[in-house]
């Protein structure tokens, strides 16, 4: 019996060990005709919608490309993750990464320059000038921009028209901004005008609004802080009203931006700045009616209007192999193509998934999407964060040293707290990089 | 000067005036009992002994068989060393030569005499002679196997990437092999860095309003909780709550309590007619605030180490100190306290170094504003290494945390010991 009971286990051996190599002969096999590629950016199986929009692109893109085999990661760009991973030669061959990243990432030697792809790119034309400057370092690009966003001014209709405010009739100047912030603002009742966070992220924002800029390039090359200028130190100026003159931001100043987002779901917010792209999240998780959000371009300053562009860029990984990149590029092709953007839109809208301009590709600018006409406008005069070696440490710099000071401090001068870290960064970092 | 103590506290002086009894078939052999390896006799004992009893004077026998040919002279115990010579006893005599041979490394330390790893001792069955040499699949060796894992994990996941670090520290490193070497720049440029000094104060800072507010209450809690009858279980269960919530969602609850405008802190105030207070908001609260989250969180952990230790405390103290009419805080503070110092000492140590690389806590409640009032050393290098991705400053600065907690801790067990012996 005992003899048998073995015969058996080794005859079962046998054959588990034979099914092992064969099924790895043929992966091996395959492995020589396939390209498989790595990919993130798989949604979770908690979005099972955009989960299966992201399945049926790829099996559209495998259709199209049967030698090409994509592999999904449920996981997305974060900056420890993914230097970690390309450090260990383990990243992806394709992800998207958010553009404030790029110039870093270059540096870091992550990227593969796209300038080749580009020029033979049938979509390269339609790609707006703003939107590239983004993906740009030195003299090359290195992705391709994907879903691109501006910064809005997002509020909410329904306290607007509770306040008597013509909820169709957002904010366009700083002093509306100012006015409607007062008429939205009920401490009594938990209720605040505006949220604002201290980042140079927004701040930026107003400098621009005020007709200055955050660096500038010497004759010589050299970069240097240009926010210590009389236009920056307006805008901070005006910040600065905003909590103490005004007194219409949140109580907690220094909350993150995903806290302020809560609130603004709660209507204990009126007014934030933000972007389209986290509507359709604030919409599905708080199940509120789409038509409370009102989104309108952030209110002019002294120098017209400007706004912020940022968005997520497609890049391909500069250590794959020069199969997996032109893999690579074929599926960033495939995603950006206007067919596929236009069968994204209808497919989303069957499945009734909230839609914002920013998920389509800039390439065919869907931006004209019912409701969001003011959006088209955004683009004429969006801008780009500066891309130059340092700007994350200057931008680290900026946002605990003179912009919470002078929402914590009432006496706070912004013009010598600009100065000091003007002359700091142009000290400690421009000089040093 | 430290003195060799070759004797146990446990050693009877009573049989040690007794013969030792040696069996008839260990009489007639030349060699030692062989017991073990660890505890036979090596040639070094060997020689000792020999030129000991050179000095003496006396045969160099085996000890245990003269032992068993010759009572233990009391008087010879007691005989000044060389008489007329030297006042030294044979006892001390013995002592300072071992001593001597101690520090010279020529005699091993043999004060651990006993294993768990021992084989158990059979009385019906001779003792067979041991191994002379370490054997892989020894029964002593075993020790060595159970340590193994934890070992090849230290040196793989902690050690290993500490040499790595060191080793990144000196460059200006890039992840894909293009390190450029600096030497000691990083180091020079954390050491004329305000920010990182800043860090390092405002972890000093936490740390010692920590132990101010923290050091206490798990002391007291556990002594209340050991003098209790009912309910102790609910209670330890209660107070090690807060130990048990991870640190992420923790932080979280205690940044809304404290939320200036939406929080219950600021609303109880209120409703005293009090001005709301800015707890993560203003730099005069902001640390102090998270000290206190961490407080809450660590003291049920704290009082649980120190409940443990109450349970050793022989009863018969208190019973004694009572006889002897002493009150509860007497009983207090000259039996409960005085016991639980040594652990209060390992706890402190284990309290400053986690208050000084806190980072959890202070990266989700305020990622280290306002302005940089609860910025610590644990959020500044994770700053450094993933938002500017200036990884060889991070590690420099990791590095030089290292030295400085390695450091305190090793200059707090010598305390320690000095204090012990």
């Amino acid at each position: 019996m005992k003899n048998l009971l073995l015969l058996f286990l080794l005859a079962g051996l046998v054959f588990g060990l034979s099914q092992f190599l064969m099924e790895k002969n043929q992966k091996d096999l395959e492995d020589k005709t396939i390209t498989r590629l790595t990919l993130w950016d798989l949604p979770p199986k908690s979005l099972p919608l955009d989960r299966q929009v992201w399945e049926e692109t790829v099996q559209r893109f495998e259709s199209a490309n049967p030698d090409i085999k994509v592999e999904g990661v449920e996981r997305q760009y974060q900056p420890e993750e993914f230097v970690t991973v390309m450090a260990g030669g383990k990243g992806p061959d394709v992800v998207k990464v958010w553009v404030g990243a790029i110039q870093t990432l270059a540096n870091l030697g992550f990227l593969e320059p796209v300038d080749g792809y580009l020029k033979d790119w049938s979509q390269t034309a339609f790609l707006k000038p703003v939107l590239m400057d983004s993906t740009k370092v030195g003299d090359s690009h290195y992705g391709v921009p994907a879903d691109s966003y501006f910064l809005f001014l997002l509020y909410r209709k329904d306290l607007f028209t509770k306040a008597g405010l013509n909820p169709d009739n957002p904010p366009a100047k700083w002093d509306d901004l100012v006015a409607d912030a007062r008429a939205l603002t009920h401490r009594d009742q938990g209720q605040y005008g505006l949220g604002l966070v201290p980042k140079t992220w927004y701040f930026q924002d107003f400098v621009w609004q005020a007709g200055g800029d955050m660096i500038k390039t010497t004759p010589t090359g050299q970069t240097e802080a240009a926010f210590s200028e009389q236009p920056a130190v307006t805008a901070l100026d005006f910040w600065k009203s905003l909590r103490w003159k005004y007194n219409v931001l949140q109580p907690d100043l220094l909350m993150p931006e995903s806290e302020l987002l809560h609130l603004f779901a709660l209507g204990k917010v009126a007014m934030i700045l933000g972007t389209e792209k986290e509507l359709p999240a604030l919409i599905s998780r708080y199940k509120i009616d789409p038509q409370a959000f009102g989104i309108a371009p952030l209110p002019a300053g002294p120098a017209g209007p400007a706004a912020h562009l940022s968005g997520d860029i497609y890049i391909i990984n500069a250590n794959t192999t020069p199969e997996k990149k032109a893999a690579a590029w074929k599926w960033i092709a495939f995603e950006l193509d206007p067919a596929n953007q236009v069968w994204k839109f209808f497919k989303m809208r069957e499945l009734n998934m909230p839609v914002y301009p920013g998920a389509f590709s800039s390439a065919v600018t869907l931006t004209n999407v019912p409701g969001y006409q003011r959006v088209q406008d955004a683009i004429t005069t969006a801008r780009v964060e500066p891309h130059v070696n340092g700007w994350p440490q200057t931008r680290d710099l900026l946002d605990q040293d003179p912009l919470e000071e002078v929402f914590l401090d009432p006496d706070s001068d912004p013009q010598r707290l600009l100065l000091a870290n003007a002359k700091e960064a142009d000290a400690d970092i421009f000089t040093k990089k | 000067m430290a003195d060799y103590k070759p004797f146990s506290i446990y050693d009877d002086d009573d049989e040690k005036k007794k013969s030792i009894q040696i069996p008839e078939e260990m009489k007639t052999r030349s060699g030692d009992l062989d017991l073990e390896i660890e505890d036979s006799p090596s040639r070094d004992d060997e020689k000792t002994r020999r030129e000991l009893m050179n000095q003496l004077g006396g045969q160099a026998s085996h000890p245990l068989e003269a032992a068993a040919e010759h009572k233990p002279s009391e008087s010879l115990e007691k005989t000044p060393f060389l008489q007329g010579q030297s006042t030294e006893t044979v006892e001390e005599r013995v002592k300072e030569i071992v001593r001597r041979r101690k520090e010279t490394g020529k005699v091993r330390d043999r004060r651990k005499v006993a294993s768990i790893f021992d084989k158990p001792i059979e009385p019906d069955k001779p003792i067979r002679p041991g191994k002379a040499g370490w054997h892989p699949l020894s029964y002593r060796a075993q020790a060595f196997w159970f340590l193994f894992p934890a070992l090849a994990f230290f040196l793989l996941f902690y050690l290993y990437p500490m040499v790595q670090g060191f080793d990144i520290s000196l460059t200006h490193y890039s992840p894909l092999g293009k390190s450029v070497s600096v030497g000691w720049d990083n180091y020079n440029r954390a050491i004329s860095d305000s920010l990182f000094w800043q860090t390092v104060v405002n972890a000093a800072a936490f740390t010692l309003i920590s132990l101010a507010i923290g050091f206490w209450p798990p002391i007291v809690l556990a002594i209340f909780l050991n003098e209790i009858t009912n309910g102790k279980g609910f209670l330890k269960v209660l107070y090690l709550l807060p130990f048990v919530i991870p640190a992420i969602p923790a932080a979280n609850l205690w940044k809304w309590m404290f939320d200036e405008g939406f929080g219950v802190l600021n609303s109880i105030l209120q409703a005293l007619s009090l001005s709301p207070v800015g707890w993560l908001t203003d730099p005069r609260w902001a640390l102090i605030s998270i000290v206190l989250m961490f407080v809450w969180k660590n003291t049920g952990w704290f009082m649980l180490i120190y409940y443990a230790s109450l349970q050793n405390l022989p009863e018969e103290l208190y019973e004694a100190a009572e006889l002897d009419g002493a009150g509860l805080w007497k009983k207090v503070f000259n039996i409960t306290v005085p016991y639980l110092v040594p652990v209060m000492w390992i706890l402190s140590i284990i309290q400053v170094l986690i208050t000084f690389q806190i980072f959890t806590e202070v990266y989700v409640m305020t990622n280290g504003g306002p302005m940089h009032a609860t910025e610590v050393i644990g959020t500044y290098i994770y700053k450094t290494a993933f938002g500017s991705m200036d990884l060889g400053y991070a590690s420099a600065m990791a590095m030089l945390m290292f030295a400085a907690l390695f450091l305190f801790t090793m200059v707090r067990f010598f305390q320690i010991r000095q204090v012990s012996r």
